[in-house]
């Protein structure tokens, strides 16, 4: 973490948080507010990742591809249909993966608040 | 012939040509060998002016010389000579191989053995002229005797040469056709024997048929097959003949032969024992003479032939040649019903093995156009063999997977083998089961493929647990990183929350442990639910000891909490313990703890109520804690709970509704 400020700055930026763990989900949210990000939600579900999203707008979002028992692959369609970038947290390998989102940048928990925050940049930066 | 105008041979000019001619004239019209010997007899009397005369031929089954006719003997010389041994004058002729002429009985030494009966018969001299055939062989004798001593002229000896080699060319015409007539009778018996084994299946009878026949045909005395055995010296008879009807057909304990004759067999030589002076004994077995004729494949000895009398025999070629005859014939024919006898018990068995196997088998041809499906493939589609042949198996394969079935068949030409997995619908149930389905090509000397033999494997159930085991994989690694995800946040909320490193380490540890004594309630309880009281009895003893005193838990055991909420709630509940103990509620006071399962609406929901007494709480105190940031903020997010959380002077009053129906579930998490 040479040049932390570089890679991972978010400032300005709104970032969309879907992570059904309570806890995990506020470091994500202390993590990334401390690289300069406006977090939208946590949400825990789809159901709430969409009510956030029908009212405001995210530069990006991180999914939690576990949702309580169900899959985050229908909100991802979701996102990508309105060009928003994302990445997945995942706790699963590679192979859960459906092949329409083989392109899409995935960190592997546990994660530091670097991983997300420079994960995110990537793709806010590009 | 004789012609008319041909002058007549006078008696007077040679009596002895003139008997010459007209034994000549006899000879070609005797009925038989008997008579026309007789005549050949009487004219060497009348030629010799002899008393008496006998005629002998060599018996072929003895090789020696046997009275066939004679003249002025009574019964007692003809017994006495009925064998004729050396010493006797045509013994020792046929010993010498010339004539042999005793002047005078009583004075010549070489007769001195037969003086008695020489007297007795009423002869003092005797000439005995030897029988040959035209090529030289011996082949009998014609002796005369004389009352008194006396010695036949030059001429007549001469003269009587002449007969004989008249008597050896009948003997050895008459011994042609018997051969004939002996081979005739050999083809008749070879035929009769194959047609009786024709129709015997079993090895042993095979053999037994085979040795009575010979047996009987030779006049022998005891005949039989002899098998050999691994170790290749041990020898197995099975329906040996006995002559007598007393004796039938017996299977011999394992011998193992003498080396001296395991030699000459496998040699190849046929061992023949003729006339033995004293008795041999042969697989335990008394006899004089012996055919033993042995049977050799590519070099090895398979087989013998036996054939043994009790009695001297000297055996005729074509007996020996028979016997080796026969003992081949036995030995192909026995080979070809051990063959079929083990291609029927091993069609049986393949057969048995092919009905018995749970897997489903099937025959087929070139690229997959099927001959032939087992019991349990009808069975199990539902498809007779006859629409399952040539490409009709491929109705029972799932609709998705033909593609994929047909091209494993056209790749498999190439590697020798066909291994592809598909679905099969099974008829009883209408439901399509995966099947492993591999086939091996039968393939003959020249490396063509004949046909394929191919099984179909019920692997369903196979798959359906590696696909389990992959989803328990998974699920296992989800859920230990999200564990390490949380204790990281555990980590950095502690962190941020903690005035010294001492603080930090102290709570800490402690959530940390929280978190493993839920961890290992978890992990105990795989089919039983975690209950809410277990949760707390677990939480009281690791903070605050056996001595429960300041504790009241009121509730039903029947409390069981959904998997997923065990960790939540165990870390709220470990935080409101250790509040409870700092601020004295634990120790001084009282923690009433009630709880109870409600349903509203078809949905359950526990709830929790907490209310603390006597305890000394500072209101200054501002911060939020991490119990009130639980119970307000994650359990509400986490798992849609109802919460209040409330600080009164005498201790905390806190109230949690959590739903605990079976959530609904979809996607593959």
């Amino acid at each position: 973490m040479s040049e932390p400020a570089k890679t991972c700055d978010l400032g300005g930026k709104t970032i969309l948080i879907i992570e059904d763990n309570y806890l995990i989900s506020q470091t994500a949210r202390r993590g990334l507010e401390g690289f300069g990000a406006t977090i939208l939600g946590p949400a825990g579900t789809s159901a709430q990742a969409r009510t956030l999203l029908a009212a405001d707008r995210c530069d990006a979002a991180v999914l939690d591809i576990s949702l309580d028992g169900e899959d985050s692959f229908a909100i991802a369609d979701e996102l990508a249909a309105q060009n928003t970038p994302f990445v997945f947290a995942t706790g699963f390998g590679d192979e859960i993966l459906p092949k329409r989102f083989a392109h899409v940048a995935r960190i592997e928990k546990p994660y530091s608040s670097e991983d997300l925050a420079s994960a995110l940049a990537a793709l806010l930066n590009p | 012939m004789r012609s008319e105008n041909q002058p007549p041979i006078e008696s007077s000019q040679d009596p002895g040509i003139f008997r010459l001619h007209e034994l000549t004239m006899k000879l070609s019209g005797a009925p038989d060998l008997t008579s026309a010997l007789q005549e050949v007899l009487e004219a060497a009397i009348e030629l010799q002016r002899a008393d008496f005369g006998n005629i002998q031929i060599i018996d072929e089954t003895t090789g020696r010389l046997r009275i066939v006719g004679h003249k002025g003997f009574d019964a007692d010389f003809l017994h006495y000579f009925s064998t004729v041994d050396e010493s006797a004058a045509c013994g020792q002729a046929l010993q010498r191989g010339q004539r042999v002429i005793v002047e005078d009985t009583e004075t010549d030494e070489s007769y001195a053995a037969h003086q008695a009966i020489a007297k007795k018969a009423g002869y003092r001299a005797v000439q005995s002229t030897l029988l040959r055939d035209s090529t030289g062989h011996i082949v009998g004798a014609l002796s005369t005797h004389f009352k008194n001593p006396h010695r036949p002229s030059d001429e007549e000896l001469q003269l009587t040469d002449l007969y004989a080699s008249h008597a050896g060319n009948v003997i050895a015409a008459h011994l042609a056709q018997e051969k004939l007539r002996r081979n005739e009778e050999r083809y008749t018996f070879l035929l009769a024997l194959s047609d009786r084994k024709r129709n015997i299946a079993e090895p042993g009878a095979i053999k037994g048929v085979s040795s009575s026949m010979l047996g009987e045909f030779l006049g022998a005395d005891c005949a039989g097959y002899i098998e050999m055995l691994s170790p290749s010296d041990f020898a197995m008879v099975e329906g040996e003949w006995r002559g007598r009807p007393d004796a039938p057909g017996a299977d011999l304990p394992v011998h193992v032969l003498e080396p001296e004759l395991l030699q000459e067999l496998a040699a190849g030589r046929t061992v023949q024992i003729n006339s033995n002076e004293k008795a041999q004994t042969f697989l335990g077995r008394e006899f004089r003479a012996a055919i033993i004729a042995p049977v050799l494949e590519g070099g090895h000895l398979e087989g013998a032939f036996y054939v043994l009398q009790n009695t001297p025999r000297i055996w005729r070629g074509d007996e020996v040649t028979l016997t080796r005859e026969v003992a081949a014939r036995t030995w192909t024919t026995v080979v070809r019903a051990y063959v079929e006898t083990e291609l029927k018990t091993s069609e049986r068995r393949l057969r048995t093995l092919v009905d018995g196997i749970p897997q489903l088998v099937w025959r087929a041809e070139h690229g997959g156009e099927w001959t032939w499906a087992s019991s349990q493939w009808i069975d199990y589609t539902g498809i007779s063999a006859a629409d399952s042949r040539a490409r009709g198996w491929l109705a029972a394969v799932h609709p998705e997977d033909r593609e994929a079935a047909t091209a494993a068949w056209a790749k498999a030409e190439d590697k020798f083998a066909f291994d592809a997995e598909y679905r099969l619908r099974n008829a009883q149930d209408d439901s399509y089961r995966f099947f492993r389905t591999r086939a091996t090509p039968v393939i003959d000397e020249h490396g063509n493929v004949l046909e394929w033999l191919g099984t179909s494997t019920d692997i369903n159930e196979m798959r359906q647990m590696q696909d389990h085991q992959q989803l328990l994989v998974a699920e296992l690694q989800h859920r230990t990183r999200n564990l390490l995800a949380v204790v990281r946040s555990l980590g950095e909320q502690t962190f941020e929350t903690s005035d010294s490193y001492e603080t930090f380490w102290a709570n800490f540890a402690a959530r940390i442990d929280a978190l493993s004594r839920a961890q290992k309630l978890l992990s105990r309880s795989d089919d039983a639910p975690v209950t809410l009281p277990e949760l707390l009895d677990t939480e009281l003893a690791a903070l605050v000891g056996v001595d429960k005193s300041g504790v009241r838990l009121s509730g039903s055991l029947e409390a069981p909490l959904p998997r997923e909420t065990v960790q939540s709630l165990a870390l709220a509940l470990h935080e409101l313990t250790t509040n409870a103990i700092k601020h004295g509620a634990l120790g001084r006071g009282l923690v009433n703890i009630t709880w109870q399962v409600e349903t509203k609406g078809g949905e359950k929901h526990l709830q929790i109520d907490w209310s603390e007494s006597g305890a000394d709480i500072d209101s200054s105190a501002t911060r939020r804690g991490f119990g009130r940031e639980l119970i307000e903020d994650a359990l509400p997010y986490q798992h849609e709970a109802v919460t209040e959380w409330r600080l009164l002077p005498e201790g905390v009053r806190c109230s949690i509704r959590l739903p605990i129906s079976p959530r609904r579930r979809n996607g593959v998490l």
